[in-house]
């Protein structure tokens, strides 16, 4: 893999907001197109494989937690939740209450191994950038170039399939009252539509709770028989309605499993499981003695309250924003052998359905994920190892000029 | 998944079938590789809230709730009010599509979508972490009750860490 410089699109921002986002600006792009990453096909091989297998891991992990229940108090997970949880995991006749999607970001020089740095299975964000606005950038710039992405597809075709399990009446899609949430869940409104559901939306606060019926009602007073709610499970269980949730009959995307696949101490439970695992950092529930870590909160998003450590001196920090309280995971430094254009990366593999279906690139020029660290769009090309003439090569088998 | 531990067997035999590269379709007949990338994108209900945001110029405007067929124009609330009290078919058996499998409604195809006027911070800007403090239908913390209805039991998380964070970053559900 390569980066590459390009001049963005003249009108790059109207392009953005043309095709459905427009928050691309914060103190300076958030969407930076004045740049890419090209990855050969070989580069992307890899990363689907190393996914899909870290996906694997993840669930045995989730059932290892589920069917030991020793990790409970030290991942956080209040006991009233578990029956919910464990509900979920054993829902859809055995196989799971499903999911819809996660990302998980990994670190990767092009060189060593790419590692799990964490894994968002509850409420990833960056989707309308990785499914649309990086697809219409390549449309614009080199059409018949490719790109690890059918992220689109996927979700369209992973709604119907997840049609059956869904009771009849509309699927409410619930966020906060924020731009980049309501985005990110209408675009998955959109793709349920596309894919014949009905759908509505509802404000995280407008969300009722029907005492005579016992069920949770949007503000119009309609029942939500199904919920995609963008809006960590931990957040919901320890608010007000957070004890009618072992109650309620409401079918939630994604479903209260992902509670244990999104704490981040999975990745020590991961690392329990599967020591030395080429594509896991050793990560443990209590500091131990790595001079070197990344000091995570168990809930957290967005690279907050992150702390990273080398060789016993604090080298960055994330924002503080309150998280913590509920404990940490340490996990090794990461460090790439190779340089990577002294950009700090973080390459965002999507799964649909489990299975993986693209990639976001984030940019930081501190070595801290944060939630305005850029967004860099990729391509895959053959000669994305250095040599221009493979490319040409690839581009006349291809018949394209 | 050789790496799997004794004792740890995958969730199920579905995961097994993870096959790299896109859905099915055909290849180009042309094509020498596997193509990775979508064949094409249909945006309807994003590019109704996206268009109205970006047409914003007031900050303080109310968020509104607008009803959306599957395109994403926009029509009379009522086409999506009769969506969304749907009527349970009357021997309680889930309707289907023509083609199987997608649970609809009676009357589907109208979408209630979400305007967030007052979190966006005008043409092109990022909001970093800008929570409205009340969306006119619900209270930003706490549940008020009418009838036997209560609303605002969840949101309070969330507003929040919006309120804790720092300047240049956002706080939002997601990660």
């Amino acid at each position: 893999m390569e980066r590459r410089e390009r001049a963005p699109r003249p009108d790059w921002q109207r392009r953005v907001e043309e095709v459905g986002f427009p928050i691309h600006t914060a103190d300076g792009p958030y969407w930076d197109e004045s740049a890419f990453w090209a990855f050969t096909p070989g580069d992307v091989d890899l990363l689907e494989r190393v996914t899909a297998e870290l996906h694997q891991m993840t669930l045995a992990a989730v059932g290892h937690v589920i069917d030991t229940g020793r990790y409970w108090e030290r991942l956080a997970v209040p006991r009233e939740l578990v029956p919910l949880i464990a509900r979920s995991w054993e829902g859809a006749d055995g196989d799971g209450d499903p999911s819809i999607y996660g990302r998980m970001d990994l670190a990767w020089d092009g060189l060593s191994a790419p590692r799990l740095l964490e894994y968002n299975a509850d409420t990833p964000t960056g989707l309308v950038e990785a499914s649309v606005v990086q697809w219409h950038w390549l449309q614009d710039v080199d059409p018949a170039a490719d790109q690890w992405n059918s992220l689109h597809e996927r979700l369209v075709a992973g709604w119907k399939e997840l049609a059956p399990w869904l009771p009849v009446g509309p699927l409410h899609f619930a966020s906060l009252d924020v731009a980049e949430d309501v985005l990110t869940a209408t675009y998955l409104q959109d793709t349920a539509a596309q894919a014949g559901l009905a759908t509505s939306f509802v404000e995280m606060r407008a969300i009722g709770w029907n005492a005579v019926k016992g069920v949770f009602v949007d503000g119009d007073g309609v029942e939500m028989r199904a919920c995609f709610k963008l809006y960590p499970w931990e957040w919901m269980a320890r608010e007000q309605f957070g004890a009618m949730l072992p109650r309620t009959h409401t079918r939630f995307v994604e479903p209260a499993w992902k509670m244990v696949a999104s704490n981040k101490g999975i990745l020590a439970v991961l690392w329990e499981l599967y020591p030395d695992h080429p594509n896991l950092l050793p990560a443990f529930l209590e500091p131990g003695d790595m001079a070197s870590y990344a000091r995570k909160p168990l809930l957290s998003r967005e690279g907050a309250n992150v702390v990273l450590v080398k060789d016993g001196d604090v080298i960055a920090e994330g924002a503080d924003q309150g998280y913590g309280a509920e404990g940490h995971v340490w996990q090794a430094l990461w460090e790439p052998e190779a340089p990577t254009a002294g950009k700090h990366l973080s390459i965002g593999c999507w799964l649909v359905r489990g299975v993986p279906a693209g990639a976001g690139i984030r940019e930081s020029d501190g070595p801290i994920t944060g939630n305005l660290s850029r967004f860099v769009p990729h391509l895959v090309a053959e000669d994305a190892g250095g040599d221009p003439r493979r490319r040409a090569r690839f581009r006349a088998i291809a018949g394209t000029s | 998944m050789e790496r799997l531990p004794d004792g740890l067997p995958p969730r199920s035999e579905s995961l097994l079938a993870f096959s790299p590269g896109a859905v099915d379709r055909d290849p180009s007949p042309w094509s020498p590789v596997h193509v990775r990338k979508a064949a094409s994108i249909r945006l309807g209900l994003l590019l109704a809230v996206s268009a109205l945001l970006s047409s914003c110029t007031s900050e303080t405007r109310p968020p509104e709730k607008r009803c959306v067929d599957g395109d994403g124009r926009f029509v009379d609330e009522g086409q999506c009010s009769a969506t969304g009290g749907w009527d349970p078919p009357g021997d309680g058996a889930p309707e289907r599509a023509p083609d199987g499998g997608v649970a609809t409604s009676a009357r589907s195809g109208y979408h209630f979508i979400w305007i967030p006027y007052g979190a966006f911070g005008g043409v092109g800007a990022y909001a970093p972490g800008f929570l409205r403090p009340g969306t006119g239908v619900a209270p930003p913390s706490g549940a008020a009750t009418s009838g036997s209805v209560s609303h605002g039991g969840f949101g309070a998380t969330g507003a929040a860490h919006a309120g804790s964070s720092s300047a240049g970053t956002a706080a939002t559900a997601g990660s």
